[in-house]
């Protein structure tokens, strides 16, 4: 490459064509779980000719996109919102007539294309985009979500084009294996003292502070747009249930975060039938490959060995074509587990393409045999383009099946994976390359099994539209519902959400005070339009119609168009356009050269560097930043520690860089090649429940194998039984309770089977050390230990 | 031999990116998509706002009876290497005019002149020895 090439950060590929994206700014405000993120894009033309540059990049699914404009050579052209082909056809009549134009259409909820036109020779445009949203959270932990690339799809031959276009076409840009744009950020997190710990499982961040606010930004000037950034920011105190209020024009809006801390027993909310149905359907498809596939089967394995011996389970793998491991669902006993965990052990991902549709039909085509309730719980990168086709399967079907997925593997489809969940009434978690599956699948679980939380309504004493209509929620993660009341003066306090059952009665209700907030700094109108579009959208609660969402009838298009326009954000109907009219003499009518910018491979997609699996972490060797509890005036001014530096087990101490820093290089070393205890104790569970004492078991608990014998001769009982077993297993429950307490989610639904089968012994036998009742004893021997060690 | 050049236009009418969108069906977007894929030749004159004219309605009508038969672009571009390539008349093409004798002339494009010069001189050759063997022998 010679030197005329390269041009403010401008490089020619290899291939000759010259990219004309500069690069990409990312500013971002956060406070609790709402972020405020504009996207910065910079395109330079140093040819000779004008050009027209198209530019396909990914945002998160959920973000309500409310503004757009370009900066053209100081000058600022705000965006409209148009009808998509109306968009497009005022964007090329614009350039025909030697106009500068910009486009700005919505693929896929999570998949945009930008269109520059007219760039001329020396010119630069900087493209402002802005995004509303809320982010995931659980107890008291939110999660940023930035993806920077889109992984290529996989379409299905049988997929029909979309308007005369296949759909390949619109989510797939060119792909390139290096990219020359880079990335920068800066992400401003209000509330510092409400802050426990800021972590990047994705990059390696600096983080500074500055009066009330954390700042972050990348280690690195620049870094590679290859791969999803992830900011995992925990808070000192868990989200709890909050309502706001705004008025905007002749409008009020409410929205009301809902973090229930406990499950209400389906059963009872919804008449379901009792037995459970679970069904796993792995992703084996080549995108799989590496670390993933193999993370993904180790927690199944732990979750098969968990189910109850009252459940009925099957698994399916699929790639280009699926397999199953029986004909249809067996219960859960010895052999059938065992037949389980041979045919995961063969299991690789070397099925070709990701084809979702033909496996889920196969386990749809049937009902649920009576008495049970079915759920599936899905693992897939979810790299594929007929999103809609998966979503109108599980919708038709989840009044007998819920879908819950798990997105895993390098650059996973987070619109796929989260629509899909929402629209079949389960859980969804996304898990980066970086982060460990097991826990998160583990945690996946523990919904599946506690339930959800539906049939919510929002009551505030006036006529409401209710969006989502029919909202669903977790314990422990906050879930959003947002209303509009058509007037200005609502007068109410507070509002009432109510959880009904089937028959229409009133399971359970939240009474919530009324926060009263400004439209600007927290715009309600806007995510509740986002939500309301996202549902005409999704099709929840329409009638079974079309199978291609895009053709939404006449009417649902035209109120998403409506609201669109009304409420300033984007839709699958709608697009940006900002155009600037040339005098005369400006103006340039001669062929345009079309620059299309390519996007970087995912990294590790396909196996290809992957990241090894000795360097992932597991949740207690995650390193982060605590601050100092002792010391609330410390002040850290741009204080700069990479994130592979921090670690946040105690909560008592910080904030040494220097001394962390090698301490935390340290722990990082001794945890290469190790597993995680709480995985390995979970991993030893027996199948019917309970666990007996082996070399592990006794390693992790530091405990001898005689000491654990003659403890068991010393227990008195009403009755002889397997006294080691129900020793062990009250001691390993007790220690999980007292050792792993912070991570019980993981291991709650897990262990489940053994607790219950413990207080029937207990109950049954009343088994005794030293007089104390067998748990409390446990109590006090694992306290002493955990001191002891 | 008296051989004379002159442009013969081909075809008449033009047609704007809107005309072309309401005769065929397609949006706006659709066509300059099938013309930045190749699978509809680009417009005639500068840029985006040059002209159409029918055999770009033929193209777009091609495409459109592929899809009605439920076969998608993809597959429809594999299809079109695997047949063989039709020619489409491209919108202006330069003839050259030969006077056999007068009265009688042939036609050869300039294209079909470049490719094959030697069996053109034939050709005229023979056909001038005919007529004027023809008229001799009247």
């Amino acid at each position: 490459m010679n030197d005329s090439s390269r041009v403010e950060g401008i490089l020619i590929q290899q291939n000759g064509k010259i990219v004309p994206l500069v690069g990409v700014d990312i500013q971002a405000d956060i406070a609790g779980r709402g972020a405020k993120v504009k996207i910065f894009q910079q395109f330079k033309n140093i040819e000779k000719k004008s050009i027209e540059t198209v530019y396909k990049f990914p945002l998160p699914e959920n973000a309500a996109i409310c503004g757009f404009r370009a900066l053209i050579d100081g000058r600022i052209v705000e965006g409209q919102i148009e009808e998509k082909e109306k968009a497009f056809e005022l964007y090329d009549k614009a350039l025909s007539e030697g106009h500068k134009a910009q486009l700005m259409d919505e693929e896929r909820p999570n998949i945009f294309t930008l269109s520059v036109g007219n760039i001329k020779p020396g010119g630069s445009v900087i493209i402002e985009i802005t995004y509303i949203t809320l982010l995931d959270s659980y107890n008291s932990e939110v999660r940023f979500f930035l993806p920077t690339t889109i992984s290529p799809r996989f379409t299905p031959a049988s997929q029909e084009d979309e308007n005369g276009i296949p759909a390949s076409a619109l989510v797939n840009p060119p792909f390139e294996f290096k990219v020359p744009y880079g990335l920068t950020i800066n992400v401003n997190i209000a509330g510092r003292k409400t802050i426990a710990s800021i972590e990047s499982p994705s990059h390696s961040i600096k983080t500074s502070f500055k009066n009330n606010e954390a700042r972050i930004t990348f280690s690195a000037d620049k870094v590679s747009m290859d791969r999803d950034f992830i900011l995992t920011i925990i808070y000192e105190n868990d989200f709890t249930n909050r309502a706001y209020i705004c008025r905007a024009d002749d409008e009020t809006f409410l929205q009301i975060d809902l973090t229930p801390a406990e499950a209400t027993e389906e059963n009872q909310a919804n008449d379901l039938p009792k037995g459970r149905e679970i069904v796993f359907v792995l992703d084996c498809s080549g995108s799989m490959q590496g670390d993933s596939i193999e993370e993904a089967k180790k927690a199944l394995e732990i979750l098969i060995k968990a189910l109850s011996t009252d459940m009925i389970f099957n698994i399916y793998c699929f790639g280009n074509e699926y397999d199953h491991l029986f004909k249809s669902s067996k219960p859960c006993n010895e052999k059938s587990v065992k037949e389980a965990l041979k045919y995961l052990s063969k299991t690789e991902a070397a099925m070709g393409g990701t084809e979702i549709l033909p496996p889920l039909a196969d386990i749809y085509k049937e009902d649920p045999a009576d008495g049970f309730r079915r759920d599936v719980i899905l693992m897939t990168d979810g790299e594929i383009s007929n999103e809609d086709e998966v979503m109108e399967l599980v919708s038709r079907h989840n009044n007998t099946t819920a879908l819950s997925a798990v997105g895993i593997g390098n650059g996973p489809n987070e619109f796929l994976i989260k629509a899909v969940a929402r629209v079949a009434g389960g859980a969804s978690e996304m898990i980066a390359p970086q982060e460990r599956i097991e826990p998160k699948v583990l945690r996946l679980f523990q919904k599946v099994v506690a339930g959800r939380i539906g049939n919510l309504k929002i009551d505030c004493g006036s006529d409401i539209d209710q969006a989502p209509a029919c909202p669903v929620a977790f314990m422990r993660q906050a879930t959003s519902i947002f209303a509009r009341i058509k007037s200005r003066d609502f007068q109410g306090k507070g509002v009432t959400v109510n959880q009904y059952n089937y028959q229409g009665d009133v399971l359970r209700k939240w009474d919530i005070d009324l926060e009263e907030v400004n439209d600007e700094a927290m715009p309600i109108s806007k995510l509740w339009a986002r939500e309301k579009i996202r549902e005409l959208e999704e099709g929840d609660g329409l009638p079974e119609g079309s199978r291609q969402r895009q053709r939404l009838d006449d009417k649902k298009q035209k109120t998403v168009i409506d609201l669109s326009r009304q409420y300033g954000i984007i839709s699958r109907s709608t697009s940006f356009i900002g155009i600037e009219k040339s005098a005369d003499t400006e103006k340039s009518t001669s062929d345009m050269v079309l620059r299309v910018v390519p996007t970087a491979v995912t990294k590790g997609w396909h196996g290809m560097s992957s990241i090894p699996l000795f360097l992932r972490r597991s949740p207690v060797e995650q390193y982060s930043i605590r601050k100092r509890q002792d010391s609330p005036t410390e002040v850290h001014e741009d204080i700069a520690i990479p994130t592979f530096l921090r670690r946040a087990d105690s909560g008592k101490e910080l904030f040494s860089p220097f001394r962390k820093a090698a301490e935390g290089i340290r722990n990082m070393l001794s945890q290469r090649g190790k597993s995680d205890p709480l995985l390995d104790i979970l991993s030893q569970q027996r199948l019917g429940g309970g666990f007996n004492m082996n070399k592990r078991l006794c390693d992790i608990l530091q405990i001898s194998d005689s000491k654990l014998s003659s403890l068991a001769d010393d227990m008195q009982m009403k009755k002889s039984a397997d006294r080691l077993e129900i020793l062990t297993t009250a001691i390993i429950l007790v220690f999980l309770e007292l050792k792993f307490g912070d991570r019980r989610d993981e291991w709650e639904a897990v262990v489940s089977k053994s607790r219950r089968e413990l207080e029937d012994q207990i109950k049954k036998f009343n088994p005794t050390i030293d007089g104390e009742p067998l748990l409390d004893w446990a109590k006090k021997f694992i306290k002493e230990k955990l001191i002891a060690l | 031999m008296t051989v004379k050049c002159y442009y013969k236009t081909m075809e008449k009418k033009a047609y704007t990116i809107e005309e072309l969108g309401e005769l065929t069906g397609y949006t706006r977007r659709t066509i300059r998509y099938y013309v930045q894929e190749g699978l509809v030749d680009p417009p005639a004159g500068r840029g985006r706002g040059g002209f159409y004219y029918d055999s770009h309605i033929q193209q777009l009508l091609r495409i459109k009876s592929f899809q009605e038969k439920g076969i998608g672009i993809t597959a429809m571009v594999s299809l079109m290497q695997k047949e063989a390539p039709q020619p489409i008349l491209p919108s202006r093409e330069v003839m050259i005019r030969y006077e056999i004798v007068p009265g009688m002339e042939i036609n050869i494009s300039r294209e079909m002149e470049i490719k094959e010069p030697k069996k053109i001189l034939e050709i005229i050759r023979i056909a001038k020895s005919i007529a004027k063997g023809e008229m001799n022998n009247e």
